[in-house]
């Protein structure tokens, strides 16, 4: 009887809290290499730094400032055994705080790939735009997930790797082009 | 929510400057200004802009400080008051909530008062 009590005790005390619970399932890879999740297959091809962002759209020229740097990563996604979308895309930095996919921008939708529905077998290159801080750029970690609220859901981490300590941060790229 | 800014005669402007202290991107700031002045409180909800883009604002991003439009459309039967009172809200942080034990910001409460000289142009 005791044992049964002490046994449920000791069970309630050592269960996961709702965060584990539900954590997502997550892949981890390299750049360069695919990471498959469940649903959906992610490569990181290249990470570029600017400053400013400049878009044309129904004929003006739009620019976009930031208070740290803008992080462009050159992707190519897929789907995965079935037709779907990669829902969330965020940055990790070294102190753990994400910044999730900018809304200040509007890629076309052969570029994008937020909203953009993936087809099995066949990988599509895409653009994906974050802004974080210009002196958290070392260590950035691309998290893929199946939606924002990830609970039970897929994920994938890939680190992004600068080609020297100190990368260049090109002064503007114009994204029309 | 983001409010599209209503066609108006005049506007009543707050520009503030917001910097997300959270771990996550948000767009969880439309709580924290709250106008004083029982006469001022016909002209509801706010239009948030980012200066920066002069367009309607979406999330935050943690420690990048933005300056913020808080626009109301002002209706021409309204004076305008000699300073502007504002209270300042806050949410408190719970790593494990009553609901389901998950972390989030809730209970928004006053945590400053500012008062505001007013210009009109």
């Amino acid at each position: 009887m005791l044992l049964a009590v002490g046994g449920i005790v000791v069970m309630s005390r050592t269960t996961p809290g709702f965060v584990d619970l539900t954590a997502p399932f997550v892949s981890q890879g390299e750049p360069g290499e695919w990471v498959n999740t469940r649903t959906f297959g992610v490569r990181v091809d290249k990470p570029y730094l600017v400053r400013m962002l400049r878009q044309e759209r129904f004929g003006r020229v739009e620019e976009r400032t930031t208070g740290g740097v803008w992080v462009i990563v050159k992707v190519d996604a897929v789907a995965i055994h079935h037709p779907g979308m990669i829902g969330a895309f965020a940055i990790e930095t070294r102190e753990g705080k994400r910044y999730q996919h900018t809304e200040r921008i509007r890629l076309p939708s052969q570029v994008g790939l937020l909203g953009r529905e993936l087809q099995p077998e066949m990988p599509v290159p895409a653009l994906l735009v974050f802004e974080v801080p210009e002196n958290q750029i070392m260590d950035l970690t691309l998290i893929a997930g199946e939606r924002e609220i990830p609970h039970l859901t897929s994920e994938a981490r890939i680190p992004l790797r600068w080609s020297t300590p100190s990368p260049a941060i090109r002064d503007s790229v114009d994204l029309s082009t | 929510m983001r409010f599209p800014v209503k066609k108006s005669e005049s506007y009543l402007l707050v520009e503030v400057e917001f910097t997300n202290l959270m771990r996550r991107s948000s767009s969880d700031y439309a709580f924290v200004v709250h106008l004083e002045q029982p006469e001022l409180k016909q002209l509801g909800e706010p239009s948030f802009v980012l200066v920066r883009d002069m367009a309607l604002s979406d999330r935050l991003h943690p420690d990048m400080p933005e300056a913020l439009l808080l626009v109301w459309p002002w209706s021409s039967s309204l004076t305008a008051p000699p300073e502007l009172r504002l209270s300042i809200y806050g949410k408190t942080f719970k790593p494990v909530d009553n609901l389901v034990g998950s972390p989030g910001w809730f209970n928004p409460a006053p945590v400053a008062q500012a008062t505001l000289s007013l210009r009109t142009e």
